[in-house]
């Protein structure tokens, strides 16, 4: 019994332990991957997200030392932006989506796309506010002015979600125009303003609200954090 | 938990002085019926109607009174004329209301449950959440009304806005309506709610 149950028991054995070690080594290359990808590798760069935000101060620097002093002060007040969004400890993908939607800002103002491409401001008009709101949202939350997303479990709770997003975004909206008219008019900045085009910014930023409003609604719904969780 | 701003019903002399006035209304739609301004008479039979806003929420006296001088300001900017009058009229009306209204908004958002009771809490949190939730009512809303005039003088025939300088001027003075609104309601309800 013993004998035939050795080989027996040992033959299967083998593949399992090789299946076993094989796992294991998917398993911690894909841990490694996961870590890669999402961090956290230390709390001051936890992840790509945290290079990319890097970038705007290379790029900064890379601008000062091109004698753009202009744009090296709109990168790095950008970089500045993006460092108080990373202390809040955002959900990914709502830090992904404000950095993107800084970079097109930044970006635009830096490699005068503002002015080759005509549909650049439009896009930035409505991505911007889009971004802001799940940042603002956070902001607030962790202010402890507004409850956690998992927590508004009611319909009209969830509607007051999406209105408090709308008039963040309508707000941002606002400000924004309120700074362009400043700039223009005061500080002698070089943007193309006028009534059609304040008005049509502000639309677009009424439907970028309303895309963030959407998207906190969905995040709520399927009772997701709030704040970045750690990998597991 | 008691709830701030649902006021008890009571026939004081504010009240009686708050109808009659109000009532003037009223009166003044029916003067400006009998000139042939049909427009300036619908408009503030209109107010009239927005004036009794607080009473059906049962919000206390002072809204009433803050409704009323708000309002004021409309009908004379529409039936009385002043915004040809006074170029800063519009102005002035473009940051009373809102700092009438957003007060209002907040409150009857918070009683149907769509936005966290921040007013009735104590703590600068609360406080500083009933500031910042009104002005954004306030520059959310007024947005949304630069976007109507627009589209009224684009496409309705509407004579709102004479020029880009006008809308930022109307958005500058919603912000800080909602600003000022927003401090009065968190006086007005730490006041409300009285000492520890």
């Amino acid at each position: 019994m013993t004998l035939m149950a050795d080989p027996a028991s040992a033959a299967p054995r083998r593949p399992e332990r090789a299946l076993s070690t094989g796992d294991s080594r998917r398993a911690r290359r894909g841990r490694l991957i996961r870590k890669a990808v999402f961090g956290d590798w230390h709390p001051l760069l936890r992840d790509p997200l945290d290079l990319l935000r890097l970038s705007f101060v290379a790029a900064a620097v890379a601008f000062f030392f091109a004698d753009s002093l202009e744009y090296a002060v709109r990168l790095a007040a950008t970089f500045l932006v993006l460092v108080a969004a990373q202390r809040l400890r955002l959900p990914r993908l709502f830090d992904l989506l404000f950095i993107i939607a800084m970079g097109l800002q930044a970006w635009g103002n830096a490699l005068r796309l503002f002015e080759d491409i005509d549909w650049w401001d439009n896009l930035v008009h409505f991505v911007l506010p889009a971004a802001s709101v799940p940042v603002l949202y956070v902001l607030n939350w962790r202010l402890g002015l507004l409850p956690a997303m998992a927590e508004e479990r009611q319909p009209r709770q969830r509607l007051g979600l999406v209105l408090f997003a709308i008039m963040n975004g309508l707000s941002a909206a606002a400000g924004y125009e309120i700074y362009e008219y400043v700039a223009v008019n005061w500080l002698d900045a070089d943007l193309a303003i006028g009534y059609s085009d304040t008005i049509f910014d502000l639309a677009l930023g009424v439907g970028g609200a309303v895309a963030g409003g959407v998207l906190l609604m969905l995040w709520s719904a399927e009772r997701w954090p709030t704040g970045r969780q750690a990998l597991r | 938990m008691r709830r701030v701003g649902r006021r008890q019903r009571q026939q004081t002399a504010g009240e009686w002085i708050v109808t009659v006035l109000q009532l003037a209304f009223l009166a003044w739609a029916a003067v400006e019926a009998a000139r042939g301004q049909t427009s300036d008479a619908l408009a503030l039979v209109a107010m009239f109607a927005v004036l009794q806003v607080p009473r059906l929420l049962r919000l206390p006296l002072i809204f009433d009174v803050a409704f009323l001088v708000a309002w004021t300001l409309q009908a004379l900017g529409d039936a009385g004329g002043f915004w040809s009058r006074f170029p800063w009229w519009d102005t002035l009306v473009h940051g009373t209301l809102p700092a009438v209204l957003a007060p209002t908004a907040l409150l009857l958002l918070i009683r149907i449950g769509v936005l966290p009771d921040v007013v009735a809490t104590r703590g600068r949190r609360s406080t500083v959440g009933t500031v910042l939730l009104v002005f954004l009512i306030a520059a959310g809303f007024g947005t949304v009304y630069e976007i109507y005039e627009w589209f009224g003088d684009a496409h309705l025939g509407t004579h709102y806005q004479p020029d880009n300088d006008d809308t930022m001027t109307d958005t500058v003075a919603n912000d800080v309506g909602g600003l000022v609104g927003g401090l009065w309601l968190a006086a007005w309800a730490a006041r409300a709610r009285g000492p520890r």
